[in-house]
C-alpha cells in the first residue's frame, strides 16, 4: 500500500494536480496579505478574529470545493487520459488497493494544501501581532475539523469521477456544491443535506459555541459507504 | 450555410455527453436557491422592493444575483462548458481529421467561439424563465416590463463575451484541459473578489465584468460592455492567427 501511494505522488509530480494545488493555496494566501493591510483592530483577539474571516470566508466558499473538485477530476482522469486502468488492473494487487491508494493520495494532497493555508494564516498573525504563545486554539482546529468532515466529498466525488468517464460530470457536481454551500450556510435546517457544503458550514460557524461534531459523525458514515459502493460497484468490474 | 452545418454537427456530437442535462441543472439549483433565500430571509418581496425603491421584477434577479452568486457561477459554467467543446475533439484526436478537411483554420476557431457562446446564451435564457416562475410563486405583483428585462439579458450576454474569448484561447493552447478550467474558475473568484475590494483594477480584468451587473459602487455597467467586447476582438483576432499557424500534433 505505502509503495502504491509513493507510486501515485510520483506520478503527478511533473502533472498540473501539483500545480493546481500550489497555486490555489498562494492565490488563497494572496487573498489574505492583501486584506490584512486593512485590519483596523489594536487587541490581539481581535487581530486574530479579523486574520480568520479575511482568510476563511473566501477559502471555505471557494477555493477549498474548487481545490477537492479540481484534484479528484485530476488524478482520475490521469489514468483515463492514457487508457492506464487496464495497465493498473493488470498487476497482481487487490483492485481495491488501487482505488484505495488514489484516494489516500488525493487525502494528502488536500491536506497538505488547507495545512499550508492554516500556517500560513498562522505565520501572518504572528508577525501582526508579534507573539506566538497566545494562539487562540480555534485557529488550528477549525480548519483541522472541517477537513476530517470534508472526507466524505472528497469520496463522494470520486466515486462519482469513477463511475463516468467524462471529465466534466465531476467537476459540474463539485462545482455545483459551490453553489450550494452558499444557501445550506444560510439557513439552519438544510446544511446536513448537502457533504459538499459541510466544510463551508465547520469553517464559517464552527468556531462559535455551536457544536457541530455531528458533522464529523455524518460525514465518516457517508464516506464508509460510499466506499463500500465504490467495493461493489468496480471492484468486480470488467477491464475495457 | 456552412455555420449552420458545423453548429448542426456539433450539437449532434454534443448529444450524448450529459451537456444538456448540465445546462438545465445548474439554472434549477439557482431558481432553488434563490426561492429558498425569499422564503428564509427575505419575506415579503414586494415591500421589500418597494424599500429599496426599484421595480419588484428587478429586485428579484438583483438579489439571485447577489446572493446566490449566480454570476460567478455562471462564469464557472462557461469555463466548463468551452473545455468540454474543445476536449471533444481534443480527447479523441479528431482535431487532424477535421483540419484536414477543406474548413478553413480561422472558421474552425471562430464557430467554435460562436458555438459556446450561443450555449451560453441559452444557459442566460432558461435562468430569466425560471427566475420568472420563481417570482410567481413568491407572489411579485408588479408588472412585467419587458424592456429592462431584455436590457437585462443584453448586458449578461454581451459581459461575456471577453471571457468567451479568453477561455476559447486557453482551451486551445493550454496542454491540459482542466488547466484551461482552472484558469477561468480561479480568475472568476478573483474577479469577484476585486469588484468588491479594489474597484479600480476590475475595471481592466475581464473576469470581473458579469459581477459589475451587482451595482456596487463606482462600477459602471457601460464600462464592463465594451471593455468585454474590446478584450473579445483582441483575444479572437490574436487567437485566429496563432492557430493558424500553430501545428496540430
Amino acid at each position: 500500500m505505502g509503495k502504491l501511494i509513493r507510486i501515485e505522488f510520483l506520478k503527478i509530480k511533473k502533472s498540473n494536480v501539483s500545480n493546481a494545488a500550489i497555486g490555489i493555496t498562494l492565490i488563497s494566501l494572496l487573498t489574505t496579505l492583501s486584506g490584512m493591510t486593512a485590519i483596523k483592530e489594536t487587541s490581539p483577539e481581535g487581530i486574530w478574529e479579523s486574520l480568520y474571516i479575511i482568510t476563511m470566508s473566501t477559502y471555505s466558499l471557494f477555493f477549498y470545493p474548487i481545490l477537492i473538485s479540481i484534484v479528484v477530476t485530476m488524478m482520475v482522469r490521469l489514468e483515463y487520459q492514457n487508457n492506464m486502468w487496464k495497465v493498473l488492473f493488470a498487476n497482481p494487487v487487490n483492485k481495491m488497493k488501487i482505488y484505495m491508494a488514489k484516494l489516500s493520495c488525493i487525502f494528502i494532497i488536500v491536506g497538505l494544501a488547507i495545512g499550508v493555508t492554516t500556517l500560513g494564516m498562522v505565520t501572518f498573525g504572528v508577525i501582526k501581532t508579534g507573539d506566538f504563545t497566545n494562539i487562540p486554539s480555534y485557529i488550528v482546529l477549525t480548519p483541522l475539523k472541517a477537513y476530517v468532515a470534508s472526507l466524505a466529498a472528497i469520496t463522494i466525488l470520486y466515486f462519482i469521477s469513477l463511475r463516468f468517464k467524462n471529465f466534466f460530470i465531476p467537476l459540474s457536481i463539485g462545482f455545483l456544491g459551490i453553489f450550494t454551500s452558499f444557501f445550506t450556510t444560510v439557513s439552519d435546517k438544510l446544511y446536513p443535506f448537502n457533504p459538499l457544503g459541510y466544510a463551508s458550514v465547520l469553517i464559517l460557524k464552527g468556531n462559535n459555541t455551536e457544536n457541530f461534531n455531528m458533522l464529523i459523525l455524518i460525514s465518516a458514515i457517508l464516506m464508509l459507504i460510499t466506499l463500500f459502493f465504490i467495493r461493489f460497484s468496480f471492484n468486480n468490474k470488467d477491464i475495457t | 450555410m456552412k455555420l449552420k452545418n458545423f453548429i448542426c454537427s456539433e450539437f449532434i456530437k454534443l448529444k450524448k455527453s450529459y451537456i444538456f442535462l448540465i445546462m438545465l441543472i445548474f439554472p434549477l439549483i439557482n431558481a432553488l436557491a434563490t426561492y429558498i433565500v425569499f422564503n428564509n430571509t427575505l419575506k415579503n418581496v414586494n415591500k421589500n422592493a418597494f424599500l429599496s425603491g426599484s421595480n419588484a421584477w428587478n429586485y428579484v434577479f438583483l438579489e439571485n444575483s447577489v446572493s446566490t452568486k449566480w454570476l460567478f457561477l455562471m462564469v464557472a459554467l462557461l469555463s466548463v462548458i468551452v473545455a468540454l467543446i474543445h476536449g471533444l475533439d481534443r480527447d479523441t484526436n479528431s482535431l487532424k481529421t477535421i483540419l484536414a478537411t477543406p474548413l478553413k483554420r480561422e472558421s474552425y476557431y471562430i464557430y467554435k467561439f460562436t458555438i459556446t457562446f450561443v450555449l451560453m446564451m441559452v444557459v442566460i435564457v432558461i435562468n430569466t424563465l425560471l427566475l420568472f416562475t420563481v417570482g410567481k410563486i413568491v407572489g411579485v405583483t408588479a408588472a412585467i416590463e419587458i424592456k429592462s428585462i431584455l436590457k437585462l439579458l443584453a448586458t449578461q450576454t454581451l459581459t461575456i463575451v471577453g471571457i468567451c474569448a479568453i477561455q476559447n484561447y486557453f482551451s486551445v493552447f493550454s496542454k491540459n484541459i482542466l488547466s484551461a478550467i482552472s484558469i477561468g474558475v480561479i480568475c472568476s473568484i478573483v474577479g469577484l473578489g476585486l469588484c468588491s475590494e479594489q474597484p479600480a483594477i476590475a475595471k481592466f480584468f475581464p473576469y470581473s465584468y458579469p459581477i459589475f451587473l451587482n451595482q456596487s459602487k463606482g462600477l459602471d455597467i457601460n464600462t464592463g460592455i465594451i471593455f468585454s467586447l474590446v478584450y473579445g476582438l483582441i483575444f479572437m483576432i490574436f487567437g485566429t492567427i496563432k492557430f493558424k499557424k500553430a501545428d496540430i500534433a
